[in-house]
């Protein structure tokens, strides 16, 4: 009986310690080729996860930062900025308040930038400078990336989002936050301060410039969820930023639908953006265009999109019903789909390494 | 020792002086839905205090009682924080509680919140197992009657102090008295905590102490029960319970800020009935109010406005319910009913109202070993006529230790009125989820010389068909829609067997479930939940309690092991690791002619495990709380 009892604690344990398996072993030197994304995870109660796609061989690894670290990332993972000079990548999370570094061709943890209420976009200026969109506290902090501290805070509109350097200036949407606001606001980098602001419509989201240096602003128009008769229509303005006014202004339709995510191709001819923020189409217009294109490029529910600078190929993501791990999507220019990829849950951002 | 706590010593003090010694009893009355409720137990399993469970009751909330029961999971922010439970695979919303017989799901989102049913004020009955023929829209998992416990002696006392961790002080006062025709019990209880426990955080780098932060709460119950006999045949009823809950809500520990949401609830709700015995047969008449008003601020969101989120929503509900039965000898029994409910739900979120109206039928036989009871329910919501929902069971002793036993029948949960009317989002045209469930189950009971033994094995099955759950429409709005249909089935085992002989007295129950609920068709693309265990669901869990009672001594042991718990579809985001729970009471008793003291050691979670029954919010580690009660 005492070894019956001996042999059957022998297996129990033998069997306990099989279950101790380690992680899924990462090849090295891999993350700094190929497309990293973004899942934000659940909102309230949950991590957001890391996603690499590589573009050559279609194939998709999952919850990498996980796996490399054995931590989770943290709530809600908003964005990615990679840094090939430094090796690095940049990890926001929003609701963790940091911005975690990484090493982009391994991610191990190298450290991690705090004291943002809502940190949303990093944009790297210069070696070891960058900019970081505070959401919440409506401000943007620049960056020691030497020292992972934020040196100085300049006060922007509601909610700043997305960035663009163009020359000696940032330009900073304010997307309004849980509100509104119609601004830009205009940061000069040489002095580090904010150098004035320009009014477009409700809520601006992203910005990109065109081949023949005209600054593009994406406006989302104001959602008002509780009564969406007070909904405002997005707008697409083209603006010449040596003067700061607007050329043109093309308004959307609707006051139902608010369109995010302006992104250009190589050539900076085209524009394309999301005609909805949570479940949009892909809208893609030649910047030369009178008007907007009555019909969508692709047709889809898609949740981020951004478009290859090398290929030109379209790459959207599908949050499905934000309670599954959604999909990344391939498209060539034309929008013919060449791969569909699970990602991760509620995958929010695509950056092209 | 501030004021709060000498003023508290000083009216024990002062009830002690007054204690008497009083025996005189008057009969109990019971309700055609406590009958009811019996009837249920037949064939189904049930979960109430024992009366060692009942030496160790201090201050426990619905969330807290059914941890230690096997197919219940509890989550919870943290300790206080609103608690939803699921049993066989039925959420929260699917299962029906009743007070005092009348069903007081929150007409608004469906569903009680457990962590405001104070247990050492009530006295709970939670039957196991689908029974919406009987107890109506919701009763697809359970149902939990939380019955007021009027006192049988002449004059009543009780009063109860706890002091615990993390700033934990409880107090309650009961008074009640007994006179020739009225029976009158108020109750009183305050719960606070400041919540502020620490952890270690497992998911930082640094794997550093943090301290819980934004849990604090304040909850007060005030109660009166008021019964009046009129002659032998008839009496009245009115019962009041009053809740007011100030919470704060804590944020995922995965985000560094403290969050500065809060949660206030009042809750008001009133029943009156009229109750006649004549002829071997029992009318019940109720009429309950119930009300509800919810405030929920939370300063880091801002509107357009400029404007921090601060929304008021109130949910009002009318319900009138009438049940008899009639006896025929000791074999037959015919009960009926009839239930109509208005709700009205206003303020920041929605804006809407519903009425519904069911009749309900059963006849029960008791004859030798077999015991027999067939029900059939209709319900019409909002005009229109649900599908007839019936019910069987069988009971038979085929030895004489041994009995076997089935039910099964046809279960439905209306949708809430936030699944129907919150802005933006809700659906008018929802559907009713609903689905038929089956268990068999097999028990051993017999007395062996001073020792009982019983023991039961049930299996089940159930569908839950037309799961509500919002999803994205488009422009940023989500909305509720019928989508998934949800196949359970599972094991579950319990033992328990007691010894009593002189001054001592031993208990020790052990419940093992096992459970599978899983997603079997979605009308969502490409859905990854689909032959996933539905997520808050355990595929295991074991309890097991020792009491022992030794002269003027008492000692509860229970353990609790939950299994690991999906927390999300995803694959990258799907589990939380299972855990154990070791928690202890000792206590001594004094008893001084009619007042019994009682002084009380709980340690909990004494292992020091750090668990999580939500992800990213981490429930307490050890901890510790003192208990002084004085019962007259």
């Amino acid at each position: 009986m005492k070894n019956t009892i001996i042999v059957s604690a022998a297996l129990v344990l033998a069997v306990a310690c099989k279950k101790d398996e380690k992680p899924k072993p990462v090849t090295p030197a891999t993350y700094s080729s190929g497309v990293l994304i973004s899942n934000e995870g659940p909102f309230a109660s949950g991590s957001g996860t890391l996603s690499w796609y590589n573009n050559a061989t279609n194939e998709v690894e999952n919850n990498v930062f996980q796996q490399v670290n054995n931590v989770p990332i943290g709530n809600v993972f908003q964005s990615i900025s990679v840094d090939h000079l430094l090796n690095r990548a940049y990890l926001v999370v929003n609701n963790s308040q940091k911005v975690i570094v990484t090493n982009l061709d391994n991610m191990t943890y190298l450290g991690e930038i705090t004291g943002f209420s809502t940190p949303r976009y990093l944009h790297k200026t210069d070696v070891a400078k960058a900019y970081v969109t505070d959401w919440t506290s409506n401000t943007v902090a620049v960056v020691d990336l030497n020292a992972l501290q934020i040196t100085q805070t300049l006060a922007a509109g509601n909610g700043p989002e997305r960035m663009l350097a163009l020359g000696s200036r940032m330009y900073v949407s304010n997307s309004g936050g849980f509100g509104i606001d119609s601004t830009l606001t205009v940061i000069n980098m040489l002095t580090d301060q904010v150098q004035g602001s320009i009014v477009v419509g409700h809520n601006p989201h992203s910005m990109v410039t065109d081949a023949n240096g005209a600054l593009w602003v994406l406006c989302s128009g104001y959602n008002d969820f509780a009564n969406p008769a007070n909904s405002t229509n997005g707008k697409l303005l083209k603006i010449d930023p040596t003067t700061g006014t607007i050329a043109q202004t093309y308004v959307f339709p609707s006051n139902s639908n608010h369109p995010t995510q302006l992104c250009r191709n190589a050539a900076g001819t085209m524009l394309y953006w999301l005609s909805n923020g949570y479940a949009g189409e892909v809208y893609a217009m030649n910047i030369s265009a009178p008007q907007l294109p009555a019909a969508a490029h692709i047709s889809g529910s898609f949740y981020a999109l951004n478009v290859d600078p090398v290929s030109d190929e379209i790459y959207t993501t599908d949050a499905l019903d934000f309670q599954q791990d959604g999909i990344l999507r391939r498209y060539l220019n034309d929008g013919t789909q060449t791969d569909s990829v699970r990602v991760g849950l509620i995958p929010g951002g695509i950056i092209f390494n | 020792m501030n004021k709060v706590n000498l003023l508290f010593l000083a009216f024990i003090a002062i009830c002690s002086a007054f204690a008497q010694v009083n025996d005189s009893l008057l009969l109990a009355e019971v309700t055609v839905v406590e009958s009811k409720l019996l009837r249920l137990r037949q064939s189904q399993y049930a979960l109430q205090n024992d009366s060692l469970a009942r030496v160790g009751l201090t201050f426990e909330s619905a969330a807290k009682w059914l941890q230690n029961e096997s197919s219940s999971h509890i989550r919870q922010y943290a300790p206080g924080m609103v608690a939803s439970y699921s049993t066989h695979g039925a959420t929260s919303a699917q299962n029906a509680v009743l007070w005092a017989g009348i069903p007081i799901n929150s007409a608004a989102t469906g569903l009680t919140d457990l962590s405001l049913v104070p247990i050492q004020l009530l006295d709970p009955t939670m039957v196991r197992g689908g029974n919406a023929a009987l107890f109506g829209s919701a009763a697809m998992g359970s149902v939990f009657n939380l019955q007021p416990n009027l006192s049988q002696k002449p004059f009543l006392i009780n009063v109860m102090g706890q002091w615990g961790s993390f700033q934990t002080q409880n107090s309650s006062i009961q008074l009640g008295f007994r006179a020739k025709n009225l029976n009158s019990l108020t109750s009183f209880s305050r719960s606070s905590s400041q919540n502020n426990y620490t952890f270690q955080n497992p998911y930082l780098f640094a794997k550093r102490i943090d301290t819980l932060t934004n849990a604090a709460y304040q909850i007060t119950q005030i109660m009166q029960n008021t019964k009046f006999l009129l002659g032998k045949t008839q009496w009245i009823d009115a019962d009041v319970w009053l809740t007011m809950a100030d919470r704060e809500s804590p944020q995922n520990i995965l985000m560094q800020s403290h969050g500065h949401a809060k949660l206030v609830d009042k809750t008001s709700r009133i029943k009156l009935g009229w109750h006649r015995l004549k002829n071997n047969m029992q009318l019940d008449v109720n009429y309950a109010f119930l009300d509800e008003w919810q405030r929920y601020t939370d300063r880091d969101i801002i509107d357009a406005n400029n404007q921090s989120t601060d929304d008021t929503n109130k949910t009002l509900s009318h319900v009138a319910q009438i049940d008899f039965q009639k006896k025929w000898g000791e074999k037959w029994v015919w009960q009926g009913g009839a239930i109509h409910r208005f709700d009205r739900v206003g303020g920041s979120n929605r804006v809407g109202q519903q009425q519904t109206s069911a009749a309900q039928t059963s006849l029960s036989l008791h004859a030798g070993a077999w015991k027999v009871l067939a029900a059939l329910r209709a319900e019409a919501w909002q005009g229109k006529l649900l599908p007839i929902s019936p019910y069987v069971s069988v009971s038979a002793k085929v030895l004489k230790h041994l009995s076997f036993h089935f039910f099964g029948g046809y279960n439905y949960r209306v949708p809430s009125m936030n699944d129907r009317f919150w802005q933006p989002g809700g659906n008018p045209n929802l559907l009713p989820e609903s689905g038929w469930s089956y268990e068999s189950s097999v028990v051993f009971q017999r007395l062996f010389g001073k020792i009982s033994l019983k023991s039961r094995a049930a299996f089940y099955q159930a569908t839950y068909t037309n799961l509500i759950q919002w999803v994205p429409i488009g422009g940023g709005i989500w909305q509720t829609e019928n989508v998934k249909n949800v196949a359970v089935s599972g094991f579950d085992f319990s033992l328990s067997t007691d010894y009593t002989r002189h001054n001592l007295a031993v208990a020790y129950t052990a419940n093992l479930s096992l459970n599978s609920s899983q997603i079997r068709q979605s009308h969502t693309a490409n859905d990854q939940s689909l032959g996933k265990q539905l997520v808050y669901q355990p595929k295991f869990k074991f309890t097991q309690r020792l009491q022992l009672g030794f002269k003027n001594w008492f000692t509860q042991i229970a353990y609790n092991f939950t299994g690991v718990v999906s927390s999300s579809y995803a694959a990258s985001n799907n589990t939380l690791p299972g855990f154990g729970i070791l928690n202890a009471k000792f206590g001594y008793t004094i008893q001084a002619k009619s007042a019994r003291y009682l002084l009380l050691l709980g340690l909990n979670n004494i292992f020091d495990t750090y668990y999580e029954t939500i992800a990213y919010f981490p429930m307490p580690g050890k901890n510790i709380a003192l208990t002084l009660k004085l019962e007259i």
